[in-house]
């Protein structure tokens, strides 16, 4: 018996059952693939105030911003400042029109407006730069300037965030299963939901567990699990699409004009950059999102107009993700608002059902805080504080020193470094694992810098069961190699570690391999082509073929056992 | 290891035959001209997919087997080929059906010429089945001579070797995956985790496979001292990873052989630094250096698409030069070079497909050389990796319209279409064929 099941792994859920956990309550999360497999992962990797939000809703802007703050003091290690410069474009720079010059004075107000809510996340005021000076810091930007502004946002690893809120609500005594399917709900009197079944995708067995309050927090999959209960959950399923080039072309995030007239940008993120994004609805299968070269080449010639010495860099993939926006009639897609919704079903005929839609990644904890806060009330349990915006994330207690942890241990700096910014302090422990066991200090990914006993952390102590997991944790296989060079040694240390057979292994490969030519497929050609040539000769002319039917491996015994606390007192 | 073998091209080149491209179709057709007497050169601009190549010569995977049973039913090298081109009209297999009398003497022709260092399986006798570092089985009629010795099917006691901590060579899911796939052939595999010299040391878990064999070429005896420790009694031969030696395995395996007294293999390459591949190409460019082949690296191109208005210039810095291995050389943009005549009576087409250059991606496919119609569209999916020129039965490139392109132009290797290597299984032993027939007729179209 639980107090409160989570379904959905995404940031929402995570981060809800981090809450519950942290107070008191005995809590249920389960996630039909991975933490972060779904939209939680598939965004601009942003804890962003929402500067394009501002002109219809104010209060999603501040909301995001004062969260913003405290997600950098919870995951410091997680957060990156991204300076952002918005160019002002003239079609003849020595002789601006007047639209130009007043679209300048546009921007220039409103992201003076923005500025107020700046302190919040301790972000930098704006300023006002000469071409002249946006010249100086983006030499690569095209030369029809007029001037710019700059703006300060903070990018994040968002898988990582939501297997630190995963792994943390586990170290505060709740369970959270990946790889759990919720296949139907229970119900009691008066259609009370009182727990739901599930088949555990590993085993293929079905189970039941049943929990006093039950939310949905799955995204663009909410009206799919709500349907479960007969409960009908509308949303607006945008889809955005971004690209992933091979290298960082630009120190500042830069916003470009698309074609339609549309603010898209390219940022550094990272070991990469990232190009996005589109929002068009899309009523789709959220499991299998198509990406249209159309898509590719909105982006692409947007991005190539700001930045033209982009064409020399290469779009390694391109991928696209779901924002579950609340829904609304009419309106154009980049106007709905980012805003949530937390809804109690009980006016549905489902009493004890809760649903989140809606919102960002940057407000998560307060809506995680929200979403507790009303099941409180709905158990009618005594108040007590939330603290997630006080306790650290794992890792995020204090950032380890770097070069001391790298001559200690003997790895090469840039190595650490890259495991602290993933890991915060936990990258003492995963540094000494790699002295305990030697033969794991051999590097596996040498785009992204991760080494095999990081990997094994993340099986051992992260719920990292499938070699996409490792991928989702670790940026294994992210980097300009796309897994060529990584993923059969990836496979090789997982193998291991989880005691796979050969043909497990080869299927772990397998589908490693199929995500990454999923996200080439849109923009093959030139040396993506070749690359991709030699990775087939490599995996696939290697004799790696078409494995058997899929099967996730079972949770390994050691996984999960360090780090619990006990199981949490009843509520 | 050593660099690119040969001229830069900074001066008009002649010769009897022209080959373009350096990798296996590329040499084969090389060494079939000059045994038919007539003076070669061969123009390449750098490696290519034969260097990163796995290093074995495969001529078709059987299409009727199950693709996780490879030993299931097991059918002829003969009948395989049969079975790939009557399912695929369009493949080389089907457009070449009537040049299969030639096949046996082609693949004869490696062996001769490689001293016994490519050979070939009997056609009417089953593929190979070797045992590759992903633990999955590649099957293969041909390859070099120390990989092939590795046939699981012959079954026995096999001792399969790997370095303890290694990522990259864990003996034990090794011996589990040829167990797995061949236990029903006889094999029982045992694994040989061995602890060696140079892997005690930090950073030597971080060796590239070309650092390893590096390290193995210069103390052979030290491996085999190591093995002998790990070695239990019963074992009948040792398949050991594909690091013996840079160079000419050959002198390393017998070193290991004489000290252990059991029979030993490699096992084929699978990464991105494939020393198996990286060693065939060197044999290959020793060879047509040996067999007086001109060797020019430059770029080719036709003014006209025809072998008549031929030209060469100094290469653009390469996709894949060997000294990247060891330093991170960045391409320099250059001012195009000046261009030199190239006069040959028969010019052969060996530039391979999207690693070699042959066939460039873009917003639609196209072959740089001649501009002859590719075959094979981006939007197709994975059928792109089929992509490639037409060819007729005499290995002629075809225009759109199904006419020969040009007398004296013949085509080989990967940069024909209608193969897919990968699934296939229809690789670098198609392209020794293709290849040779190619070099063959261009010696016969230049007389």
């Amino acid at each position: 018996m639980f107090d409160l099941i989570v379904i959905g792994g995404g940031v929402n859920g995570t981060g809800i059952a981090r809450d519950a956990a942290m107070r008191g309550f005995r809590t249920l999360l389960v996630e039909k693939r991975d933490f972060a497999a779904g939209s939680s992962g598939a965004n601009s990797g942003m804890i962003h105030g929402g500067v394009r939000y501002l002109r219809y809703d104010r209060a999603v802007t501040e909301l995001a911003c004062i969260d913003s703050g405290y997600i950098q003091r919870i995951a410091p290690h997680l957060l990156f400042r991204i300076p952002f410069l918005f160019p002002l474009r003239a079609e003849d720079p020595s002789d601006p029109t007047l639209q130009e010059r007043f679209l300048r004075y546009g921007v220039e107000v409103y992201l003076g407006l923005y500025d107020v809510y700046q302190p919040h996340k301790r972000g930098k005021a704006s300023a006002v730069l000469t071409a002249e000076e946006a010249y100086e810091l983006e030499p690569a930007l095209a030369r029809d300037l007029i001037g710019a502004v700059s703006f300060d946002e903070w990018g994040i690893d968002p898988f990582r965030l939501c297997a630190a809120n995963a792994v943390s609500a586990r170290d505060h005594g709740a369970t959270i299963r990946n790889y759990a399917r919720v296949t139907g709900f229970l119900r009691g009197e008066g259609g009370r939901v009182r727990g739901v079944t599930l088949r555990d995708e590993a085993t293929g067995a079905e189970e039941q567990h049943e929990a006093r309050a039950v939310v949905l927090a799955c995204g663009p999959w909410t009206p799919k699990v709500a349907a479960l209960a007969g409960v009908e959950v509308k949303i607006r399923p945008g889809k955005g699409v971004h690209l992933t080039l091979d290298r960082r072309v630009s120190n500042y995030g830069i916003i470009c004009k698309a074609v339609d007239g549309r603010d898209v940008f390219v940022m550094p993120h990272e070991q990469t950059s990232i190009v996005g994004t589109t929002d068009d609805d899309f009523y789709g299968d959220p499991d299998d999102l198509p990406i249209t070269e159309d898509e590719v080449g909105y982006l692409w010639q947007a991005a190539t107009r700001s930045v033209p010495s982009l064409v020399h860099s290469r779009i390694l993939r391109a991928w696209a993700g779901i924002r579950p926006t609340l829904y609304e009639y009419g309106k154009l897609e980049d106007d709905l608002s980012r805003e949530h919704a937390l809804r109690d079903h009980a006016a549905d005929g489902a009493p004890g059902l809760l649903s989140l839609v809606g919102g960002k990644l940057a407000s998560y904890r307060i809506m995680s805080e929200e979403v507790v806060d009303a099941v409180e009330r709905i158990l009618g349990v005594e108040h007590r504080p939330c603290r997630t915006h006080l306790e650290p994330l794992p890792g995020g207690e204090r950032h380890p020193d770097v070069a001391a942890l790298a001559k200690a241990h003997r790895l090469p700096q840039l190595t650490v470094e890259r495991i602290a910014y993933r890991h915060g302090s936990n990258a003492e422990a995963i540094c000494e694992l790699a002295d305990r066991e030697p033969h794991l200090r051999a590097p596996i990914c040498r785009c992204e810098q991760v080494i095999a006993a990081e990997l094994v952390w993340s099986i051992r102590r992260e719920e990292g069961r499938r070699l996409l997991d490792l991928r989702r944790r670790n940026r294994l296989a992210m980097g300009p190699c796309q897994g060529m060079d990584c993923a059969a040694l990836a496979a090789a240390v997982l193998a291991r570690e989880a005691s796979l057979g050969p043909a497990q292994q080869r299927r772990e490969l397998h589908d490693l391999l199929q995500l990454r030519w999923k996200g080439q497929r849109p923009v093959l050609g030139g040396e993506n082509l070749a690359q991709e040539e030699l990775s087939r000769s490599i995996h696939l002319g290697a004799g790696g073929e078409a494995p058997l039917a899929e099967r996730i491996p079972e949770r390994s015994e050691a996984a999960g056992q360090a780090g619990k606390k006990g199981e949490g007192a009843p509520a | 290891m050593t660099g690119l073998r040969g001229r830069v091209a900074r001066e008009a080149i002649a010769a009897d035959v022209v080959v373009i491209g350096g990798g296996l179709a590329g040499t084969a057709a090389a060494l079939a001209a000059r045994r038919s007497g007539r003076s070669v050169a061969v123009i390449r601009r750098s490696w290519g997919a034969t260097a990163l190549s796995h290093g074995v010569l495969d001529l078709a995977r059987d299409p009727l087997a199950a693709p996780h049973a490879p030993l299931g039913e097991r059918r002829s090298v003969a009948a395989s080929i049969g079975a790939l081109a009557l399912r695929r009209p369009r493949h080389p297999w089907a457009v070449l059906g009537a040049r299969l009398p030639d096949l046996a003497r082609v693949l004869g022709a490696a062996g001769e010429e490689t001293d016994g260092r490519l050979v070939f399986a009997d056609l009417e006798a089953e593929n190979r089945c070797l045992l590759t570092p992903l633990g999955a089985i590649k099957t293969t009629a041909g390859g070099q001579d120390t990989v092939l010795a590795g046939d699981l099917l012959r079954g026995g006691a096999v001792g399969v070797v790997g370095f303890v901590g290694h990522p990259a060579w864990d003996a034990r899911l090794l011996a589990a995956a040829a167990n797995e796939a061949a236990g029903a052939a006889g094999l029982r595999c045992t694994a040989l985790p061995i602890e060696t010299r140079f892997l005690q040391r930090a950073d030597d878990y971080a060796l590239r496979p070309h650092q390893l064999a590096q390290r193995i070429a210069s103390d052979p005896d030290g491996l085999a001292a190591a093995i002998r420790l790990a070695l239990p009694a019963g074992v009948e031969r040792l398949l050991l990873p594909p690091l013996l030696g840079t160079g000419d395995p050959r002198p390393i395996r017998a070193a290991l052989e004489e000290k252990l007294g059991l029979p030993c293999a490699e096992l084929p390459a699978a990464s991105a630094a494939p020393l198996p591949g990286l060693r065939l190409q060197q044999m290959l460019e020793a060879l047509l250096e040996a067999r007086g082949v001109q060797l020019w690296h430059g770029e080719v191109f036709s003014r006209d698409g025809t072998p008549g208005a031929l030209f060469v210039r100094e290469a653009a810095p390469p996709l894949l030069d060997p000294s990247h291995f060891d330093a991170g050389r960045a391409p320099v943009p250059h001012e195009p070079p000046a261009a030199h005549r190239v006069r040959a009576r028969a010019v052969v087409l060996a530039t391979g497909r999207f690693v070699g250059g042959g066939i460039r991606g873009g917003a639609a496919l196209r072959e740089p050389v001649f501009d002859l119609p590719v075959e094979g569209d981006a939007r197709a999916g994975e059928a792109i990796f089929a992509a490639g020129v037409r060819i007729d039965e005499r290995l002629r490139p075809l225009d759109r319209d199904g006419a020969v392109r040009a007398p004296g132009l013949f085509a080989c290797g990967a940069v024909i279409g209608g193969n897919d290597p990968a699934r296939d299984g229809a690789g670098l032993g198609l392209s020794w064929f293709t290849g040779w027939l190619a070099g063959e007729a261009a010696a016969a179209g230049g007389a």
